[in-house]
């Protein structure tokens, strides 16, 4: 793939992310290509670096995979490392490893807030302390339940586009 | 279940609940003292000419009196039943809160019954103590000695029993029967896949009744006693309940046949909530129909005295069905015949108030319960003079075709078990015996005079009816604009 | 140990809609338990089957080892009024009665006298934070009071298991999170083991552990929805 066809990927893909500037994809090929990551796949007539195909390895492969086996901390601010990763889980892995990582991922959120909601109760803790215990929790429950819509969303277009009734519940 | 904790249960309830325990008491005492009269009048016997009200010295204008009594008995049950159904959905509600935390079918039955059970027997308390009452106050002799009405009589004590137990039992076990569905579940209905279409079964119920008076007529008195009181109540309450039960079928089919030909949205809406819930119809107008019943019956009384006067006058004289015997116009019994028309044109504006209280009562009850569908109408913009429209479309539509087939059912079943009238034409003047004149036969063939009901009656009576739900629809409909209130929108 | 409450294979259908479609369930003394899924899933169908309140259609329930599914609705009653509590997202008190009535009820409906029990709710009451509460009728009072007089009622009879159905949908997050933590706080002394449905991840958060029902059927992933993937 030639670099600009991976730019022009990722913003219609990550339309909401930042959009990325055209060093900074070549400069992050290079990195790649350098670990082994991706290796050169062809070269246009024209040269430079704007023409080169760039192909992922095997090890790029394994990469992505353990990159993809890894949940995000849950922390309280929306990172654009959890957008992107569910994005990619969701449009780009199989549905084994989506539901594996994603499953893995709801569970890293529930178990933190588990943990935040038992120092809640158990506790003496200042009104500061509290205020700050809800953000976290608030923000979870938001990461949540956008991973919830999001899946939903997925699930929906997944099954029009394979002409199965779309779920509406009663 | 201790005792107090019935009492509390039974007792606990709003303004709604006080009002219906009232009105079942108020209603159970109005029917026990029909039936203390009937029960009364019933036994034949002879008796000596002792009361003013001539039609009471005869045993047969005594049992035509008892008879009518029964009658309008019928639609009195039926406002008893209208009333226990005040409030209902707020009770059943209460009821299912009671499950939910435990409270076995059992215990719920009896907290349901004893409420009813305990008014009923207020009322039938209340209606024995005005009976006697009644009678020591009406108790006068005129200056020839004669009393007014049988105010001498008691009833008898198995009647007296049977009355005195028997009415607050059976409104226990309906009260009891009506919660069957929380016996299931505490959530009581769950939801159901939509209610399902009305059967027209209950309809058979009806030929039940002229079915059983057909029996009776057949049998031509040979019964016995409680025989002929089952026959004629069972047959009287057949008809009713196959007509007040039927409504529902009535109700959805005549929806259906609206919403084909329906062209405005008042019309759209009722025929959709005639389906929707077929059974408020029955709910709303049975006292109705039941006494449109009874006022069929009354008419058929009418025409039968009305038809005999008639005889007497054309052929100057007519058989006593009871008796045999010829008698003639001007005698004692043609003054029977009188005061028994005017004793049934009381009968009607009674019929016609119980059946007004019955359907404004339910009415009201409707309209506030469906309060919250009526706000958001509103609120969404429904001018109030459709929802008015449709409640009239709603209310008359089933009770157009029930009207004249309850009247015309009670004049025809009360036909079956009256008298027939003969009259046979005088051929000569009576002579003296032996004498040559006597040779020619007195009477010419006897021959049935055919009497049935004076349809113009019928016709007044359905169209009275008709009137009545528009007028009492009306008034509800004016109720409407202080319950729609936005209130009960809300959802917290 | 082996489970308190066990449900096996649960089915159930209304209508036409099967709500129910084979769920198994283990509950073991003292855990609180946590029935989340989207709306629609069965998760209040799954509550009342394991409470009692209704029948399955297929399966069994089984606490203390004994079978309680087919019994009759009177045994299940009397079962739901001393073993069990039930707390559902609108009370359902009997809003004629006061709280304190109210609260007393299980304990009068099993022939109890009259002053024990209010002495009994009394307590609980004022365990809650409830006790100016107690002569008010449920009219009266704010959805947290009301919820908290539920809650009351549903622990009076010192139960094994407490099923409770969204018990803080219809308050706002700090009424609920007061809620919520007296429920934890009162089941964890009482021993009492805890069946919670939800759909808010906050209240799910107060549970030791969470099955996810989808359409009817438990989800492993614990996701609630099928995961269809390329777009």
């Amino acid at each position: 793939m030639h670099g600009y066809e991976l730019k022009h990927a990722y913003d219609q893909r990550l339309p909401r992310a930042k959009p990325l500037a055209f060093g900074q994809v070549y400069s992050t090929l290079g990195r790649l290509e350098r670990d082994g990551l991706v290796t050169q796949s062809g070269q246009d007539q024209a040269g430079g670096p704007e023409r080169t195909s760039f192909a992922i390895t095997g090890d790029g492969r394994a990469a992505l995979e353990t990159w993809l086996s890894d949940v995000e901390a849950p922390a309280p601010y929306v990172t654009s490392a959890l957008l992107s990763k569910v994005v990619v889980a969701l449009l780009v892995a199989d549905t084994a490893r989506a539901t594996a990582y994603l499953s893995a991922q709801q569970q890293a959120h529930t178990g933190r807030m588990r943990e935040l909601t038992r120092l809640k109760s158990e506790q003496d803790l200042t009104v500061g302390d509290l205020i700050a215990v809800d953000y976290a929790l608030t923000h979870l429950d938001a990461d949540l339940r956008w991973l919830q819509t999001a899946l939903h969303r997925v699930a929906d277009l997944h099954r029009e586009v394979h002409h199965e009734p779309t779920s509406d519940r009663p | 279940m201790r005792p107090w904790l019935l009492l509390r249960l039974a007792l606990a309830g709003t303004r709604t609940d006080r009002l219906r325990v009232v009105l079942t008491a108020v209603t159970a005492a109005l029917a026990t003292g029909m039936l203390l009269g009937a029960a009364t009048l019933l036994p034949t016997g002879s008796l000596d000419h002792r009361y003013q009200v001539i039609l009471f010295d005869y045993s047969d204008g005594r049992q035509a009196t008892a008879f009518l009594l029964l009658v309008v008995c019928v639609p009195v049950l039926a406002l008893a039943a209208q009333a226990g159904r005040i409030g209902a959905p707020a009770r059943h509600r209460r009821l299912a809160a009671l499950r939910l935390a435990g409270a076995t079918p059992r215990q719920v039955t009896a907290v349901a019954a004893a409420e009813t059970g305990a008014a009923a027997a207020l009322g039938a308390g209340i209606g024995l103590v005005a009976f006697l009452l009644g009678q020591e106050l009406l108790h006068q002799r005129d200056p020839n000695g004669r009393l007014w009405l049988p105010t001498d009589v008691r009833p008898s004590p198995l009647l007296l029993a049977l009355i005195l137990i028997g009415l607050p039992a059976a409104s226990a076990l309906i009260a009891a029967v009506l919660l069957r569905n929380l016996h299931n579940s505490p959530l009581g209905e769950v939801r159901s896949a939509g209610h399902a279409a009305p059967k027209p079964w209950p309809l058979l119920l009806i030929p039940c009744g002229p079915a059983a008076y057909v029996v009776l007529r057949i049998a031509d008195g040979r019964l016995p006693w409680p025989v002929l009181m089952l026959l004629l109540l069972g047959g009287g309450l057949a008809a009713a309940g196959g007509l007040v039960l039927g409504m529902a079928w009535l109700s959805d089919r005549a929806g259906r046949l609206l919403h084909r030909h329906a062209r405005g949205p008042a019309a759209l809406l009722a025929a959709r909530r005639l389906t929707a819930d077929p059974w408020s119809g029955s709910r709303t107008i049975g006292v109705l129909v039941v006494c449109a019943l009874a006022a069929g019956a009354t008419l058929g009384l009418r025409a039968y005295y009305a038809t005999q006067m008639d005889v007497l006058r054309r052929y100057g004289e007519t058989v006593n069905p009871l008796t045999g015997g010829v008698f003639h116009e001007g005698s004692a019994t043609a003054q029977v015949y009188l005061s028994a028309l005017n004793l049934l044109n009381l009968a009607i504006p009674v019929a016609a108030a119980i059946a007004a209280a019955g359907v404004l009562i339910t009415l009201l009850e409707a309209v506030s319960a469906r309060r919250r569908a009526f706000a958001s109408l509103t609120a969404g913009g429904v001018r109030r003079r459709v929802l008015v429209r449709a409640l009239l479309w709603q209310a008359l539509l089933p009770v157009s075709v029930a009207m004249p087939a309850a009247v015309l059912l009670g004049a025809i079943m009360l036909r079956l078990i009256f008298f027939d009238i003969e009259a046979a034409e005088r051929l000569r003047p009576p002579c003296e015996y032996g004498s040559a004149c006597a040779a020619i036969p007195e009477h010419g063939p006897a021959h049935e005079v055919f009497w049935l009901a004076d349809w113009a009656e019928v016709a007044a009576v359905s169209a009275g009816g008709l009137a009545l739900v528009a007028l009492v629809a009306l008034g509800a409909a004016v109720t409407l604009r202080v319950r729609t209130d936005l209130q009960s929108l809300r959802t917290t | 140990m082996s489970p308190l409450l066990t449900a096996r294979d649960l089915t159930k259908t209304f209508g036409v809609q099967p709500a129910l479609r084979g769920v198994d369930l283990d509950l073991h003394e003292g855990e609180i338990v946590a029935v989340r899924g989207r709306s629609g899933c069965g998760k209040s169908t799954l509550l009342h089957c394991l409470s009692g309140i209704i029948r399955p259609d297929g399966g069994q329930v089984h606490f203390h080892g004994e079978r309680i599914d087919d019994t009759t609705e009177a045994y299940r009653s009397e079962l739901r009024r001393t073993r069990f509590g039930v707390l559902l997202q609108h009370g359902h008190l009997i809003s004629e009665l006061t709280s304190a009535e109210n609260v007393a009820l299980p304990l009068m409906l099993g022939g109890g006298s009259r002053r024990a029990a209010l002495a009994a709710a009394a307590t609980w009451l004022g365990r809650l934070g409830v006790a100016e509460a107690a002569e008010q009728t449920p009219g009266q009072l704010s959805g947290g009071q009301l919820q908290r007089v539920a809650l009351a009622r549903a622990m009076v009879t010192q139960p094994a298991v407490l099923f409770a159905d969204e018990p803080t949908g219809a308050l706002d997050s700090l009424a609920g999170e007061l809620v919520m933590k007296l429920l934890s706080r009162v089941a964890r002394e009482h021993g009492t083991a805890v069946v919670v449905v939800t759909h808010d991840a906050t209240i799910a958060a107060y549970a030791e552990r969470e099955i996810v029902l989808r359409d009817g059927e438990v989800d492993p992933t614990g996701l609630g929805v099928a995961v269809g993937v390329g777009a």
